[in-house]
């Protein structure tokens, strides 16, 4: 079967679009197409703006034909989370409360992608305000795994994750508070990104918990990755949080080379309590590293212990700060799970707050001294494999709690604002696997060279749901 | 726990069921069990002023 346009990765596509021998309107066309074929079944997209996106991309052609083609994202249609506004658009953050609400104006990051000649074809499913783990949106629905219907695409970010797996985007953005990029594209076979906090402008997409959220790519590869993330980086005056750096072309960071790099491994927190077949994913993709020039040292991180309390007590403390007014106002228009997530945040004391951003500067110091010894630290994305829609999750064949186990792993790493990345590393009973790479703050490049080449040493790492290329 | 953490609540003009209080209440105390790896934190060296910046750690 010959590959369609949707199937293709930006890198792919991007020289197609540049020689004229593909149409952004062909591309576009090919991915409604698909969302028209798939989307009643997995449920990824709140709204789809097929006009509007024709519109553009007809815009696009014209461009690109008058010799004016702006670069890699000129003419490729894109996705975008609900929580991230685009002007004059309903922006639902999954919720009741916003259910209508339009923005007046566009989040830094669709205004970047918008000047690169993205094309946006709709708003894609989330938990309501981004909090939760599942992407069951009890006013928007369950969005559902491409590898198995019946199995949660993890969440928040779950719309984003599945539609760019299942080809009904070419890339989406997503953002990740505690896990919300890198466990949904763990769970459904694809790359994650978290850059580093304050590398990427938040202002324009709503805050679940503001000094944790970030806004990334999900996509097809590392490579991809690394092409949007050069189209959404850099400071933003609109976003306190924004941070002066310099800004850096990703993509010609991925040599495909890994020799001489040094490998963190942490067994006691990140190789605790995981599924057998996860740990042994991840150090088989561990020890190809190493055949291809890497070294491996096991370190040791006292402090991890507290990420857990200091996390979780930040997170509902900033949401409730958020939704507080509402929470009394309109206690009923929230849903279950974040309404509980909500009370639970207006429990903490004001000293219980600080002594969590205390406890935050003494990991971030320990992981500063981890970098020194190392260049990445690696580990699994999630310790169990995708649960069933409304069942506990299993580690090796027993029940655990999903609140306290889904993000362990993630979470680390909102709490520094490391960037972190989950790849595709294998399968374990037909379901993907995802391997987490952590780097030192801003060294986005060095974590997305790991990742892209695991995926050109394990091509058989990149496979598409067989739901995918369901024919009607 | 429980009757305190009701009375909170509603204190602060938020309503609140029996089994919301119940399933509060256990996340609550769940939360408190993680707190006891403090004593392995020593949080008088930190300087809190250090954090008030959010992001600031980051840096290159």
């Amino acid at each position: 079967m010959s590959e369609k346009l949707n199937e293709k990765t930006i890198s792919e596509l991007a020289p197609l679009i540049k020689n004229k021998q593909v149409s952004p309107k062909e591309v576009t066309l090919a991915v409604l197409d698909q969302i028209g074929i798939l989307d009643n079944q997995l449920n990824a997209f709140i709204e789809i703006t097929a006009k509007k996106a024709i519109k553009q991309a007809k815009e696009a052609e014209a461009e690109v034909f008058a010799g004016n083609y702006r670069g890699p994202l000129h003419g490729i249609p894109m996705a975008i989370k609900d929580n991230i506004y685009i002007a004059n658009e309903v922006t639902t953050m999954g919720s009741k409360i916003h259910g209508k609400f339009i923005p007046k104006e566009s989040a830094t990051v669709v205004e970047k992608l918008k000047e690169n000649g993205v094309i946006f074809t709709g708003k894609l499913n989330l938990d309501e305000y981004a909090a939760g783990t599942t992407n069951e949106n009890p006013h928007y629905g369950t969005c559902r795994n491409p590898w198995d219907v019946e199995r949660t695409p993890g969440g928040s970010s779950g719309g984003s994750a599945v539609s760019t797996a299942t080809n009904m985007a070419i890339a989406t953005l997503g953002t990740d508070t505690g896990c919300s990029i890198r466990l949904p594209a763990s769970f459904c076979g694809i790359t994650g990104l978290k850059p580093t906090h304050g590398l990427v402008s938040k202002y324009g997409a709503f805050p679940l918990a503001w000094s944790l959220d970030h806004v990334g790519p999900l996509t097809k590869t590392a490579k991809d990755a690394a092409y949007v993330l050069e189209a959404i980086a850099g400071y933003d005056v609109k976003d306190p949080s924004s941070v002066f750096t310099t800004t850096t072309n990703y993509s010609d960071q991925l040599t495909g080379s890994v020799r001489g790099l040094r490998i963190g491994i942490n067994e006691d927190y990140f190789f605790n309590q995981v599924e057998i077949g996860i740990e042994e994913a991840v150090k088989k993709s561990i020890s190809s590293l190493e055949r291809a020039g890497a070294t491996v040292e096991i370190i040791k991180m006292p402090s991890l212990s507290l990420v857990d309390y200091a996390q979780k007590i930040t997170m509902i403390t900033e949401a409730s700060t958020v939704h507080h007014n509402n929470l009394i106002s309109r206690e009923q228009d929230f849903g279950n799970n974040i309404r509980q997530i909500l009370k639970l945040g207006e429990l903490p004391s004001a000293v219980d707050y600080l002594q969590a951003q205390q406890i935050r500067h003494q990991v971030n110091q320990d992981f500063n001294r981890t970098f020194e010894k190392v260049d990445v630290l690696i580990s699994p994305t999630n310790p169990f494999l995708p649960p069933i829609i409304g069942e506990k999750p299993l580690i090796n064949k027993t029940e655990v709690s999903i609140f306290e186990h889904i993000s362990r792993f993630a979470i680390p790493f909102n709490l520094t604002g490391l960037p972190a990345v989950s790849v595709p590393c294998g399968f374990v009973d037909g379901l993907p696997v995802g391997m987490q790479i952590i780097g030192p703050a801003f060294k986005e490049g060095r974590i997305l060279n790991v990742a892209h080449t695991l995926e050109q040493l394990h091509p058989e790492f990149k496979k598409v749901p067989p739901i995918t290329r369901q024919i009607v | 726990m429980k009757e305190i953490i009701e009375k909170t609540l509603k204190g602060k003009n938020i309503k609140v069921t029996q089994s919301e209080v119940a399933a509060i209440t256990a996340q609550w105390e769940s939360f408190q069990k993680l707190k006891s790896g403090f004593d392995i934190a020593n949080l008088d060296e930190s300087d809190i002023a250090l954090t008030h910046n959010l992001g600031s750690d980051c840096r290159e």
